[in-house]
């Protein structure tokens, strides 16, 4: 093989080693989202989680949302011992998908709990997403499944679930930034 | 499992994954709920397993451009049907994509429109307008239910009149609350429901701020759609009645399914690139499968239909290096290649076969040429041939040997530049110019050659060869030898003879005369007298003197009786010469002694008749020359069976006529007036009879040379021998003669 050959190898390599970097780098400088005031607290005998999500969606997003395209963000929720073994399981691992969609009837912006079927209507747009955002009296574990002699790991982490999207619009969600929506990881310890 | 069974079996588990994949992907894009969430992992299979496909192309590819360049048989059929089948596969390719994205595109486009745009809206709008016309006239219903409460009262009248009004009013709820937002009484279509539904803070907030609120929600335990109207007091009471009435079901399911099918419409015409770009995309991946698998299929075909041609290019070009034991593997297809590989193992097995055969008649034909060649090279006859163009094909040690001529160079060329080598082998040529042309006869002669070595005797036969080769065999062998030993047996029994029938009569006849001379020489006169005298005289002397010569035919006749003693050979020399330093004479007679300290088995009365014989010939050879100088010399020669005693003896006088020189030691060959001729015949008997050698040899700086050699028995310690000096070819040539005379 001549030099040139090989400068032209490294080349190609070269460019898509950066192309990679760039495309990883620009996926990860989209998080978007905050969380802010996530904490546990023990009520009942449970502990439940409050939250403030800071849903900060790009244009792209709204503008599919304000043409009908519903919007699923995803509350991943994990509790997990300090310490733990990498074969141990999580103590929770729980995923709490709300979803966000526009009616054109009436002009307003219905928030669901998928899980539940609960929704509520909101007139304008950021009330509805600051409605999103809000996570009270989460449940997250029976205070008497963890070991009081434990200290464990909670971590929060919100994402734009772009499975829930229209299947056209999912390979183009994949590879943009703009829908590449995401909180980094919201971690705090919990002592029973 | 052979090589292409795998590359099927490989790309067949590559291929089918692939292609279902593909059919999976086209079935989500078609909106298959299952399937869709599979969209995203069917993609990246598909993109992975195109990506493997092309990566199989690519190397196929480089392969095949390798071997392209490095001309391997069978790589341009391969490149050629390659070609062949991307050009076929190519156009539909790219028609059908073509046509699909441009179908695609338009029909996708037409779904949406400017008049179903505005049509949707319009419906919508229509929808809207409908929905808070009833909105509307429950908020309206509710905002005149106010007045009809009393303004001051106690709760239990509130309550009795908030009854009365929801039952005239149709709701389904009616709570009046105080400006805080408590409720102050409810009444409920259902009696059991005690717990009023109380408006949001929301709601409340906007009647604050309005005066009044109206939307949809769901109701009850079956969450029945109803219409929340929510009428602030505009008066200082400032009470708020909140109505809760059944919506008109109707209208609501066909709001709803107007708000779908917007949304749907909305969503779409959003998505519409989005959706073409997931068709394109999906199309696209199918189209390539398409051409990649042709592609391979291509690469695939065409080394199973190129590889029996490879075979036979690789067999035919090892066949033609001389490896016959090439055998192809045949195809299991019976077609026409395999026939073609069966005729072509079916032809490399009969090469071989007859390979086999001309290799064992080769070696055949070999083992009868060394067969021939050994004999003919252990023979003592020279054997040559000839070809019919006169030219030397072959010759045998023995030729070589007798003719005294390195024949290797001479071979291939013709006979009669042989000739040019020695005025000897020009004889020889000319001699057998004539029989080797005569095609037929046999001939048969004895010639003989002279030259500067003394003259040669052969006995030559000329053969024709069988008429296939042509030419003529040479047969010729070397009777030098015989025929000088069969001469000095005639000159034996000649000597014999003189000394039995001449010897005899001369007696009486000396006896005679002296008997006459005795009886008549006293009786008669003087002058008659002296006549007798001189007569009977002149007779005696002469009868001595044939007595003489006939005693010494007899002594080269008579077989020897030798006595041998072993002497230092020194020793020996100096007594002899000793006799001839003490005579005074006018010639130098000097003894150089080598010290040699050699001692030889020898009959010292006979070695010292030699010494003499020899000494006395030089002496006479120097005898009337001014300056004369006889030199004696001994040395000790090495040798590589045994040291050898050397005697020399030289003389500065005339040497010897070169004609004669190798016949000199043959009886009656003499130069001298006197003597019988015989003297070194017998000096080179005695030689040979003690195991020596003698040869005679003229001197560069001129004068004569006798050199003799005889087998040393012991040597004294002192004693160093000098190795051989290398004779003369005067001096070979008569050694060898003298050899070949004691052998014979």
């Amino acid at each position: 093989m001549s030099a040139a050959t090989g400068l032209r190898r490294g080349g190609w390599a070269g460019w898509l080693a950066t192309l990679a970097i760039a495309w990883w780098g620009a996926l990860a400088l989209a998080a978007e989202f905050t969380i802010s005031k996530a904490a546990a607290r023990l009520h009942d005998g449970t502990y439940v989680v409050d939250a403030t999500i800071g849903y900060q969606f790009s244009p792209a997003v709204l503008e599919a949302l304000e043409n009908g395209v519903p919007l699923t963000v995803e509350l991943h929720l994990q509790v997990r011992r300090e310490g733990a073994w990498v074969w141990e399981p999580d103590v929770v691992d729980s995923r709490l998908r709300s979803q966000i969609r526009f009616s054109p009837l009436l002009g307003t912006y219905q928030v669901t709990n998928v899980e539940t079927g609960q929704h509520r209507s909101y007139a304008s747009r950021d009330r509805a997403i600051s409605a999103l955002g809000e996570v009270k009296d989460l449940t997250v574990v029976r205070a008497d499944a963890l070991d009081p002699d434990e200290t464990y790991r909670v971590e929060m982490r919100a994402t734009l679930d772009i499975e829930s999207l229209p299947l056209p619009l999912r390979p183009k969600a994949y590879l943009s930034p703009d829908w590449n929506l995401s909180s980094d990881w919201n971690r705090w310890r919990l002592r029973p | 499992m052979n090589r292409p069974r795998t590359a099927l079996l490989v790309a067949l588990l590559l291929l089918v994954p692939l292609l279902v994949t593909l059919d999976l992907m086209s079935s989500a894009v078609q909106n298959s709920t299952t399937l869709s969430r599979l969209f995203i992992p069917l993609l990246l299979f598909s993109v992975v397993g195109l990506g493997v496909l092309l990566v199989l192309i690519v190397a196929n590819l480089v392969q095949l451009v390798k071997q392209y360049r490095r001309r391997e048989p069978g790589a341009r059929l391969t490149a050629r049907l390659v070609v062949i089948f991307a050009a076929l596969a190519l156009p539909p390719v790219l028609v059908v994509h073509h046509y699909s994205t441009d179908f695609l595109r338009h029909g996708i486009e037409s779904w949406f429109d400017v008049q179903i745009d505005e049509a949707m809206e319009q419906v919508l709008e229509l929808s809207r307008s409908s929905l808070n016309l009833q909105l509307r006239d429950q908020l309206r219903a509710t905002e005149r239910l106010l007045p009809s409460l009393p303004d001051a009262a106690d709760v239990p009248t509130l309550a009795v009149r908030v009854a009365e009004l929801r039952r005239q009013s149709g709701a389904t709820e009616l709570t009046l609350l105080n400006p805080d937002g408590i409720v102050i009484v409810s009444s409920n279509v259902n009696p059991v429901a005690v717990i009023p539904d109380v408006p949001p803070d929301a709601v409340l907030q906007q009647v604050k701020e309005s005066g009044s609120y109206v939307g949809t929600m769901a109701y009850g335990e079956d969450r029945a759609p109803h219409v929340r109207a929510v009428a602030g007091d505009r008066i200082a009471r400032r009470f708020i009645l909140q109505g809760l009435f059944p919506a008109s079901t109707h209208l609501q399911e066909l709001g709803e399914r107007v708000q779908d099918a917007y949304v749907r419409y909305r969503e779409l015409a959003y998505l519409r690139e989005s959706l073409m770009f997931s068709f394109s995309l999906t199309l696209l991946l199918v189209l390539l499968f398409s051409f990649f698998a042709a592609l391979w299929t291509a690469f695939y075909s065409a080394r199973r239909l190129v590889a029996p041609i490879r075979d036979i290019a690789e067999g035919t070009r090892l066949v033609a290096e001389g490896d016959f034991d090439t055998q192809l593997p045949e195809p299991r297809i019976q077609d026409e290649m395999a026939s073609l590989v069966g005729s072509f193992n079916a032809m490399t097995r009969r090469l071989a076969q007859a390979r086999a055969a001309t290799e064992a008649s080769r070696h055949e034909l070999e083992a009868q040429r060394e067969y021939l060649e050994t004999v003919l090279g252990r023979l003592s006859s020279g054997v040559m041939t000839v070809d019919d163009q006169q030219r030397l094909r072959t010759a045998n040690p023995a030729a070589r040997q007798i003719l005294r001529v390195d024949l290797d160079g001479y071979l291939g060329g013709p006979f009669a530049a042989l000739g040019q080598a020695s005025p000897q082998l020009g004889q020889f040529v000319e001699t057998l110019a004539e029989p080797l042309r005569d095609t037929k006869a046999e001939w048969r002669e004895e010639i003989t050659l002279y030259g500067g070595e003394g003259r040669q005797a052969l006995l030559c036969r000329v053969s024709p060869l069988p008429a296939v080769d042509g030419g003529h065999v040479l047969v010729f062998d070397d009777v030098t030898t015989l025929v000088k030993a069969q001469r000095d047996a005639a000159w034996g029994e000649v000597a014999r003879r003189l000394a039995h029938e001449i010897k005899n009569p001369l007696t009486p006849i000396q006896l005679s005369a002296e008997r006459l001379r005795r009886k008549f020489l006293k009786t008669m006169p003087g002058e008659d007298a002296g006549i007798l005298d001189r007569a009977t005289h002149t007779i005696v002397q002469q009868v001595e003197a044939m007595k003489e010569m006939v005693n010494a035919f007899s002594d080269y006749a008579k077989p020897s009786q030798l006595h041998r003693s072993p002497l230092n050979l020194d020793q020996l020399v100096a007594d002899v010469m000793e006799l001839y330093r003490a005579a005074p004479s006018a010639v130098s007679v000097n003894v150089a002694l080598g010290d040699t300290g050699a001692r030889v088995e020898v009959d010292p009365i006979r070695l010292r008749q030699v010494l003499h014989n020899l000494v006395k010939n030089a002496l006479e050879a120097v005898a009337d020359r001014p300056g004369g100088e006889v030199l004696v010399r001994t040395a000790l020669i090495a040798n590589d069976e045994r040291p050898l005693a050397e005697i020399q003896v030289l003389d500065n006088g005339g040497g010897f006529d070169e004609a004669n020189l190798g016949q000199i030691f043959e009886p009656y060959v003499t130069t001298k007036t006197r003597g019988t001729g015989l003297g070194l015949a017998i000096v080179k008997k005695i030689v040979e009879e003690h195991g020596g050698i003698i040869w005679a040899a003229n001197r560069p700086e001129g004068g004569g040379c006798m050199t003799l050699r005889l087998p040393v028995c012991s040597i004294a310690p002192a004693a160093q021998s000098q190795p051989a000096q290398q004779p003369t070819p005067e001096e070979r040539a008569t050694h060898d003669r003298a050899v070949r005379t004691g052998s014979g």
